[in-house]
């Protein structure tokens, strides 16, 4: 054969020309196989992920989840949704059964735990240094073993939230909240019943869910104590601890300005009753500020403080986040982790943060003009990062919570005294450990 | 060649026709409760992937749980107060039903109308319904000048309020079963007695419950083993508060499960449960066993 003769009717040089335009696309297809490969995301998260339809934040979370399809047109996104109060034992059961979804969306309280026993993916290395270093320390908080197994959205905070309207039919001063546990006492003495029988000055909830200690807590370290010991154990039966149910106690059945109902509510409940005008004050998460609004409390009379404290002891609040995180299970790591990232736009968060009094979790966005705009926002995130403490650090934080839930409601009930219904829990989930 | 007798054949031919229900029994219930004793016997927690064999110790816990023994108090409580008024409410009811008054059909759809409803639904209209803030209850109460009443905040309340939502759910099950047995007493009884002088309430007494008798113990037996095995109701109501004042035996083991995912531990309860409910379902047997011999 003559090498400079024409091959397959070519000459040599079309034929190579030929060859070479056939392999562009195959070079430019070669290893996208992957790309194109349909896979479907599943994601477990609580029913308030998503901004209600007359949420101001609807847009900014459509635009994030539009802009991630279109850049994944081979992704299916699928939800799984459900109460809060679920959420927890569902994902744990999933885990259990072989089948955890690729990502979940849940509260710092259990993340400690379920690094812990496994059930989270490192996110560490899908991260660049400049994220990393941009963690505030409560996000940095949520590092198991010095590794991000969750990625938080921003903090909320809890806080004392009044009506200014029923301050000035008291004959108090609007814009000075209680500071102290004994200024709690006095002026709710005087703002009992101001508009009735049914109104009183204070509310906390006190209920058979899971917010109910979250509120309680701060008043445990307000007294300088603990409710974790070592190894994460309960430790129920301490002074700080039989102080701060004794002063709950004392404001229901000695002082009388708080309403007994109280046990039975949950932070719905205790929203209805501020809004229907029955309470004068109530410790409340920081997100309900834009709920109140939302649902028609009058901006003007809405006013806030930090969690009222002892005199003789310290300010304390307690803070959480809800977080991103991936199964450790997941087949498709990478493309959940993608999600989060996609999900988490500086745009977004600072959006996110804005519209529900949050406080970010990006140093980068803490100084941002957005939050100090609004003087009531930019106090809450002062408070937050002086004041706020966070995590449960013990093994079954949902199974401690209903303990200590427990406990409170039988003394508050009336069914024991504190030293009985305390030990009895203590010892009750402490054995759960074992 | 042996002959089979036609007896043996019958037998066999029943034996042959129930196989395949045996069979989805034995797969979904059997397999269920072999493996709840399998686990029972582990220290099975779903938080730790280390789950060792730990023997009796998950019964010897909960036998000397003092919590166990409370919740299982609390549920023979509940369970006495709750009979007591559902017998007298499904009595009373087919008692009025049986009587031939006009729209007399009407009137059982519309006591029925508990009965198809479930569990969890009943349980969140009932909370609604006396919900302390928002509640219709209280606010009637407040309206006649009475003071509002804090359900769920206060054990006897709220023990009196899951009672209530339980009888007012229950209670056509109990009409329909004496319904059924009052229309089985044969008028003559009545005639002959009321020849003989006897009043109102001395038929009732001598003629009427004497014949309910089989009735009486087929309610109490089913009405035992639906409280021994309620959760949904209690979840919807009071989530075993305030305290542990409504945290019946079937909810303490549900929390135990769930809550502190305690999995070998709850098998266990599981198990006293179900030894609870195969007593009830043995004399239950025993009740309706002259019925079936007579059939």
């Amino acid at each position: 054969m003559n090498p400079k003769g024409p091959i397959l009717g070519l000459k040599p040089s079309a034929l190579l020309i030929l060859v070479a335009f056939l392999m562009v696309p195959a070079l430019i297809f070669a290893g996208g196989e992957k790309e194109t490969e349909s896979l479907t995301l599943r994601i477990l998260a609580a029913n308030s992920i998503k901004p209600m339809p007359d949420s101001s934040l609807v847009d900014a979370w459509n635009r994030a989840e539009e802009k991630y399809e279109k850049a994944h047109p081979n992704v299916k996104l699928e939800y799984e949704m459900m109460p809060v109060s679920e959420i927890f034992t569902k994902f744990v059961l999933l885990v259990e059964q072989g089948d955890p979804p690729d990502i979940v969306h849940l509260p710092d309280a259990v993340m400690y735990p379920y690094a812990q026993a496994g059930f989270l993916e490192d996110l560490t290395p899908y991260m660049s240094n400049r994220e990393l270093n941009d963690f505030t320390d409560f996000a940095n908080s949520l590092r198991y073993d010095d590794k991000v197994y969750c990625i938080p959205v921003s903090t909320d905070v809890r806080v004392l939230v009044y009506n200014k309207a029923l301050f000035r039919n008291a004959g108090l001063d609007e814009d000075t909240p209680p500071e102290h546990w004994e200024d709690v006492i006095t002026m709710g003495k005087k703002l009992n019943h101001v508009e009735g029988e049914d109104q009183y000055a204070y509310g906390i909830i006190a209920g058979p869910n899971f917010h109910t200690p979250l509120m309680w807590m701060p008043l445990v370290w307000q007294c300088g104590g603990s409710l974790i010991g070592e190894g994460g154990k309960a430790d129920f039966t301490n002074d700080a601890v039989f102080r701060a149910a004794g002063h709950y106690y004392d404001l229901i059945y000695k002082h009388e300005i708080m309403p007994k109902t109280v046990l039975g509510m949950d932070e719905d409940a205790i929203e209805r009753t501020f809004l229907a005008g029955q309470l004068a004050m109530a410790v409340m998460g920081n997100w309900k500020f834009t709920s109140l609004i939302e649902k028609g409390f009058n901006e003007d009379d809405l006013g806030w403080g930090p969690l009222p404290y002892p005199k003789d002891g310290e300010p304390a609040t307690l803070g959480g986040s809800w977080n991103w995180a991936v199964s450790a299970d997941t087949a498709h790591p990478e493309a959940a982790y993608e999600f989060i990232a996609a999900m988490n736009t500086d745009e977004f968060l600072i959006e996110e943060a804005q519209a529900a009094f949050r406080v970010p979790v990006r140093k980068s966005h803490a100084n941002s003009a957005r939050f100090a705009s609004d003087p009531r926002h930019k106090a809450m995130i002062e408070y937050s990062v002086e004041s706020g403490r966070f995590g449960l650090d013990t093994p079954n934080p949902i199974g401690f919570a209903t303990a200590l839930i427990t406990a409170l409601q039988m003394y508050w009930g009336g069914a024991a005294s504190a030293e009985e219904a305390f030990s009895a829990q203590e010892a009750e989930y402490n054995k759960t450990l074992q | 060649m042996m002959k089979i007798s036609s007896k043996a054949k019958t037998t066999l031919w029943s034996y042959l026709w129930m196989t395949p229900a045996l069979f989805l029994v034995l797969a979904f219930f059997g397999y269920s409760l072999v493996y709840a004793f399998v686990i029972s016997t582990h220290s099975y927690n779903l938080m730790r992937s280390e789950r060792p064999f730990i023997g009796t110790a998950n019964f010897v816990r909960y036998l000397t749980s003092p919590d166990y023994w409370q919740s299982l108090w609390i549920t023979c409580r509940f369970l006495a107060i709750v009979m007591i008024l559902v017998v007298v409410a499904g009595l009373l009811f087919a008692l009025l039903l049986k009587q031939k008054v006009p729209l007399r059909s009407l009137f059982r759809g519309f006591l029925m109308v508990p009965w198809v409803l479930s569990m969890l639904v009943t349980g969140l209209i009932f909370t609604w319904i006396f919900d302390a803030q928002v509640g219709i209850l209280n606010y009637v109460l407040r309206s006649v000048g009475l003071k509002a009443v804090p359900w769920l905040s206060e054990p006897v309340p709220a023990f009196s309020l899951l009672a209530m939502a339980y009888v007012w759910k229950v209670y056509p099950f109990a009409m329909i079963i004496f319904l059924a047995g009052l229309q089985s007493i044969n008028d003559e009884y009545y005639e002959a007695a009321a020849v003989d002088g006897a009043g109102p309430i001395t038929r009732f007494v001598r003629i009427t419950l004497p014949f309910l008798k089989p009735q009486f113990l087929v309610v109490i037996v089913l009405l035992s083993i639906n409280v021994f095995n309620m959760i949904d109701m209690v979840f919807a109501i009071t989530k075993g508060g305030p305290g542990v004042s409504t945290r019946l035996v079937s909810y303490f083991m549900y929390t135990n499960a769930f809550t502190h995912m305690e999995m070998g531990y709850s098998a266990a309860i599981a198990i006293s449960l179900f030894l609870v409910n195969l007593v009830l379902t043995i004399i239950y047997v025993k009740i309706l066993k002259p019925e079936i011999s007579v059939g």
